[in-house]
């Protein structure tokens, strides 16, 4: 079932692990300060962009918005890579997966580090975390799928997160100690993603695709509904009220039903499923869409 | 006094799900596919909303989520 291409790959990214492994309790400089007019993310990535919200609010409230977006995101990361590491931990002595036992153990000591310095930036420079709840309802029904299902939901939060790394690191105004931690996260998440694509694709070819149509259809949709639940995680009442805002659930829906912001998630949705082509199919003409290949 | 009531929670559950009809009192949301796990933070955030106020999170188990009829038990009295 390892296919030498995939399992190459995750050879060589272990391999760069081990060459750039790094301590990361002496990595940051939790005193270094971030000057009080600075942007913390850049304003095309806060939920805001691009609505009337946005255009009505002064510099002041967006530069607050920033920092609690970004605390909410960091946030998110601890809490959305625990989860990572629980489905990568559950697999990683699985018979077939043998070839990546290696990677699969530097894949969790590098999430365990993001985990530990995203938790220690928010409690250094905004004093908690924001709290998520959820539930698992025991099951999609898709327990035939589960492997292939995790290892999407790993590569696919992954390149959310770095959508954000990416933007914030291309961004010069953002200070030095958000910039930082967004690099580190981008450098060891680069590998992860590489290695993520190149799983789910083989799981896919190998095994999800051989299934009937219905099955397939009812995976990709449930991963799409996945993806958009990570999208909205940006969105949270929490930070809205942080960043004085008021009424702040009536503002997370007023976002997430705006017309600007839903063609925003279409956006990204499209970008990070067009990495999955033979998937997900090819980018329609139109670029925000996909068509599922039949072949 | 919450503004949770029946007819607000199969509105939202309605509103978010085109495929859902009727709404039994005591049908069980969750096992029903009526509201999935990723539709659910936000269907949380509005009842919070209601509320205003968060849920506590030893709450948020799906036994509070079950059915409408529990969602009213659990939080409906809670404001």
């Amino acid at each position: 079932m390892p296919e030498t291409r995939t399992a190459s790959l995750a050879a060589a990214l272990s391999e760069r692990s081990r060459r750039e492994f790094y301590n990361v309790y002496g990595a940051f400089d939790w005193s270094e300060p971030i000057p009080a007019d600075a942007f913390w993310l850049p304003q095309g990535m806060l939920t805001t962009y691009g609505t009337s919200i946005h255009e009505a609010a002064g510099p002041g409230r967006l530069r607050e918005l920033s920092k609690w977006e970004t605390i909410n995101l960091f946030s998110v990361f601890c809490v959305g890579e625990a989860d990572l590491v629980r489905e990568i931990v559950q697999r990683i002595h699985r018979p077939g997966l043998e070839p990546y036992f290696d990677y699969f153990t530097h894949f969790i000591d590098e999430e365990n580090k993001h985990m530990w310095f995203f938790k220690q930036f928010c409690l250094a420079y905004a004093g908690k975390l924001y709290d998520f709840k959820k539930i698992g309802f025991g099951g999609e029904g898709m327990s035939h799928l589960d492997d292939f299902l995790a290892f999407m939901k790993v590569a696919l939060f992954e390149e959310f997160g770095d959508l954000y790394n990416v933007a914030a690191i291309r961004d010069r105004a953002i200070p030095e100690p958000v910039r930082r931690i967004h690099r580190v996260h981008h450098n060891d998440e680069v590998g992860h993603i590489l290695v993520g694509r190149e799983i789910a694709a083989m799981l896919f070819r190998d095994h999800v695709s051989k299934l009937p149509p219905d099955n397939v259809a009812r995976a990709l949709k449930y991963l799409r509904g996945y993806l958009n639940w990570v999208l909205e995680s940006a969105y949270n009442p929490q930070a809205y009220r942080d960043a004085g805002f008021a009424d702040p659930y009536g503002m997370r829906l007023s976002l997430l039903g705006d017309a600007a912001r839903k063609e925003r998630h279409r956006s990204m949705a499209g970008e990070i499923l067009s990495r999955y082509p033979s998937i997900f199919g090819e980018p329609s003409p139109a670029g925000d869409s996909h068509v599922r290949n039949h072949r | 006094m919450s503004g949770i009531t029946a007819e607000g929670i199969v509105r939202w559950l309605r509103e978010n799900n085109p495929a859902v009809g009727h709404v039994d009192p005591d049908a069980n949301l969750l096992a029903e596919g009526i509201i999935d796990s990723f539709k659910f933070v936000g269907f949380l955030l509005h009842l919070e909303s209601l509320l205003g106020r968060p849920i506590e999170r030893e709450k948020v188990v799906p036994e509070s989520f079950q059915s409408v009829n529990r969602i009213l038990a659990n939080f409906a009295g809670s404001a």
